[in-house]
């Protein structure tokens, strides 16, 4: 009897220990995560053409030029050297206008060591809404970024679909958050493996 | 070895254990120094001056302050192909081309496709700079150039130190660190260059550029002529 009660208590403990554990190791790993975000003001991008008109609208955001031709702004992300999973790309900026503006956040992929072509990835894209003044718009992501040793993060910003609306269309700042991934190492001295 | 010529220390009798080791330390010591200071003079002259030809050809002005760059080694050219990928310990810092700044006639500049610097041929510049951001005490291993070459003239890109006095007014001291120059009308090409020693960054005295030549000559630039991006590897 004693024999066969024993055991349960024990499988239950057993049980019990693991649900501990596993909350425990959940804990630990969200622990891991550490969040972080890096901003790009406006007056950071230049356009794609040198020779295009820009200027800075009376709030001091980033507008473009009516008539002034490409609507295409660039701006670097200068995200830290490490492993990291980006959660949200936001904007913010003034909308008067019928069209809208656009922020999207594009990698560009080259083979390490020999010769190639960039492979452009649209990662996530947002854009203002309404037209009533000050915005604010942010899109939600998931993405894992381990590859910058062959990749580098752009911010493309656009006024407009074709062309230039003008100065009542414009960009204040781009914001992206992120968590630095932080690799659990269980074995300090081989860091998980074994050196050969 | 000591010569037992040579007249005995006052301060220790010769019988004295300690008195027949510490000329073997003082010999070791004497060694370790040498050593050191070879080392410290082999460092030092990784870094020569630059001629005033060659201030000249990077667009400055020879009398503006001091010129060096450290000495290539082409025995380090790409050799981060060799060396272990990733790891805990290296990182990588990429700057795209269009984040290079051109040093004037900024109009002629244009980044359509892939974030790809390209220079009009009617530029009165062909020089562009892109500050690049690296942490303090990084030591820095590698610059590798992403770009395209379709024309008789070449892309130069050099990774550039620029130091002041700490807190006083004083000339720039400008050290190009390393410098890849492209060769022959390759097309799409990806290349590096070492940086030798072991240059490491000061943020306190110093601040670090990329910049980029999209010609032979400093006047004009040249057409098929482009620049991705520049990859610094450095560890930690």
């Amino acid at each position: 009897m004693k024999s066969s009660i024993q055991p349960q208590r024990s499988r239950r403990a057993v049980s019990s220990a693991m649900c501990t554990g596993a909350l425990w190791l959940a804990l630990g790993c969200a622990s891991l995560a550490q969040a972080d975000q890096v901003t790009v003001d406006a007056r950071d991008f230049i356009p794609i053409f040198g020779n295009t008109p820009f200027s800075e609208s009376s709030a001091g955001n980033l507008t473009c030029s009516q008539g002034g031709g490409v609507n295409l702004f660039l701006a670097q992300l200068p995200l830290p050297p490490v492993d990291l999973d980006i959660k949200q790309l936001a904007i913010w900026g003034g909308d008067l206008s019928s069209s809208d503006a656009n922020v999207t956040l594009i990698r560009y992929c080259q083979s390490e060591f020999s010769p190639s072509t960039p492979a452009t990835t649209n990662i996530a894209s947002v854009d203002s809404t309404g037209n009533g003044g000050n915005y604010f718009d942010a899109a939600t992501l998931n993405r894992r970024v381990d590859d910058q040793q062959t990749c580098i993060y752009m911010l493309r910003a656009q006024f407009g679909l074709d062309n230039c609306p003008g100065n009542t269309l414009s960009i204040a700042r781009v914001r992206v958050r992120y968590d630095v991934v932080v690799l659990p190492v269980v074995d300090a001295i081989f860091r998980n493996s074994f050196e050969n | 070895m000591y010569s037992t010529a040579s007249p005995a220390p006052t301060w220790a009798k010769p019988s004295d254990k300690s008195a027949r080791t510490a000329p073997r330390v003082v010999i070791a010591m004497s060694i370790a120094l040498g050593l050191c200071l070879s080392g410290t003079i082999l460092a030092k002259e990784l870094r020569v001056p630059m001629s005033d030809a060659e201030v000249r050809a990077m667009g400055e002005d020879p009398d503006s302050g001091a010129f060096f760059k450290l000495m290539h080694e082409p025995l380090l050219d790409n050799g981060d192909q060799l060396k272990a990928k990733g790891g805990a310990a290296t990182f990588y810092t990429s700057v795209a081309g269009s984040e290079f700044r051109p040093r004037s006639s900024a109009v002629k500049f244009i980044v359509p496709v892939h974030a790809t610097l390209i220079c009009q041929i009617d530029s009165t510049t062909s020089l562009a700079e892109a500050q690049i951001q690296l942490p303090n005490a990084a030591q820095l291993q590698f610059v590798r150039i992403y770009a395209s070459d379709a024309n008789e003239n070449d892309l130069n890109v050099a990774l550039v130190e620029r130091c002041q006095p700490i807190a006083a007014a004083g000339n720039v001291t400008t050290t190009v660190l390393g410098s890849v120059l492209t060769s022959g009308t390759p097309g799409r090409l990806t290349q590096s260059v070492g940086i030798p020693g072991s240059a490491t960054v000061d943020n306190v005295l110093c601040a670090y550029s990329l910049r980029v030549q999209l010609n032979s000559v400093a006047n004009g630039c040249a057409p098929d002529l482009s620049l991705d991006k520049v990859r610094v590897q450095w560890i930690q």
